[in-house]
């Protein structure tokens, strides 16, 4: 088999050594529930301080709540603003648009202009894009960071902010609600979980700036190649988070791309109708952009950047010949 | 010239109009009908891109026809 290259962290998270000792010793001691007057569920809640403890520390926030996903997080960091309006740009996920009642449009770049009254549902970056939404000047807004928060030193401080841990390189199935206002009290997932995201936070807490800026030159180093060799692509968004980043292969079908790339061991995600539900990405249509041929990378932390050197080659042979293939390489 | 691209799925209503785009001269009008969904956001940022002047004409029962006027 050849050897894989993981650049999209949405087909998952392989699980580490050092992630299930963590996970294992956590599952061991902390398998109680933490609101039983036990003593194992004092055991179990002594376990939650300590991660809650070690999140306040390195986020700067005075409190923080574990939840089971983004969309739970969201609901309870909206719950303070009660019926106010709901406003998100277009390009925010389904399940967050499902939550609001306003869809702002985005311009070909993919940056929205607030407005109007209520409360925004702000991304820190876009998930298939990587696009940062602008802060609202006039209105409240929780920030959406589950696709930043671990990734950037470069987030506001000051409103509710919502993290997910396979961002930064756990396990996926628990997010983070961060405030400095006090949070509701809620039913914790599993501590072992808890325990491993925190883990995998602190690993990366420190360097996750210099990453940033090595991740932002090999994607940059990697647009500029494939602008060079390869006809016809276009990359989606300027301003936006180092370690996403969107293109469309012009005259390909993704299905096809994606499979090519997989089978030479790069696995990648895509916005194009043919490898999602029949429809295109809601993202780049709202962009305005070509959707076919959608090829998008998410580099997990564990991903060495310097790996989209051969990948940038490998595409140029694959997309060269597959158009040659299909009859549209001269189109 | 006309192109009936009902049926066809993405990416090959924009093979069919960049083709017929190869040949034609600067200048002329080719109307393409569809009724993929991603044909509707293709083919005008295709053209965007290729600096062709693009017009949806038609939009009848989620068949959508655009003219394209071919750019320089």
């Amino acid at each position: 088999m050849t050897s894989r290259h993981l650049l999209d962290l949405r087909a998952g998270t392989p699980w580490t050594d050092a992630h299930l000792a963590v996970f294992t010793a956590a599952a061991r001691g902390g398998w109680g529930d933490p609101r039983h007057p036990s003593s194992e569920g004092r055991r179990a809640a002594t376990w939650l301080e300590a991660a809650e403890s070690t999140v306040r520390s390195l986020s700067g926030y005075r409190h923080v709540a574990f939840l089971p996903n983004r969309a739970t997080a969201l609901a309870a960091a909206l719950q303070p603003h009660g019926d106010a309006p709901r406003t998100a740009a277009a390009t925010h996920r389904r399940e967050v648009l499902a939550q609001c009642g306003t869809a702002l449009a985005v311009d070909d770049q993919g940056l929205v202009t607030w407005q109007g009254d209520g409360v925004a549902v702000v991304q820190a970056a876009n998930e298939e894009t990587g696009v940062i939404d602008p802060l609202p000047e006039r209105m409240p807004y929780v920030l959406d960071a589950s696709n930043a928060f671990g990734r950037t030193e470069a987030l506001p401080h000051g409103a509710s902010v919502i993290a997910d841990a396979s961002a930064w390189g756990a396990p996926g199935g628990l997010a983070f609600l961060l405030s400095d206002d006090p949070l509701p009290p809620t039913p914790p997932p599993p501590i072992a979980l808890i325990a491993l995201a925190v883990q995998a936070l602190t690993d990366v807490w420190s360097t996750r700036g210099e990453r940033e800026r090595q991740t932002a030159a090999a994607v940059d180093a990697f647009e500029a190649s494939v602008s060079a060799t390869i006809p016809d692509v276009q990359f989606h968004g300027h301003r936006r988070i180092a370690h996403i980043r969107s293109f469309s292969v012009l005259h390909l079908d993704a299905e096809t791309l994606t499979r090519a790339l997989d089978a030479a061991g790069y696995v990648v995600g895509s916005g194009s109708a043919c490898v999602a539900d029949g429809t295109p990405s809601h993202v780049l249509a709202a962009m305005g952009v070509v959707t076919h041929g959608n090829v998008r990378i998410a580099l997990p932390v564990s991903t060495e950047p310097s790996v989209l050197d051969g990948f940038a080659t490998v595409l140029a042979d694959t997309v060269h010949r597959l158009r040659v293939e299909a009859g549209v390489a001269d189109l | 010239m006309n192109l009936d691209c009902t049926g066809q799925r993405c990416p090959q209503p924009v093979i069919e109009l960049a083709r017929a785009a190869k040949t034609a001269p600067i200048g002329s009008l080719i109307r393409i009908s569809t009724d993929d969904p991603a044909a509707a956001i293709d083919i005008p940022a295709w053209c965007r891109m290729r600096r062709h002047a693009c017009t949806l004409v038609a939009d009848c029962a989620g068949t959508l026809t655009h003219e394209v006027r071919l750019g320089g």
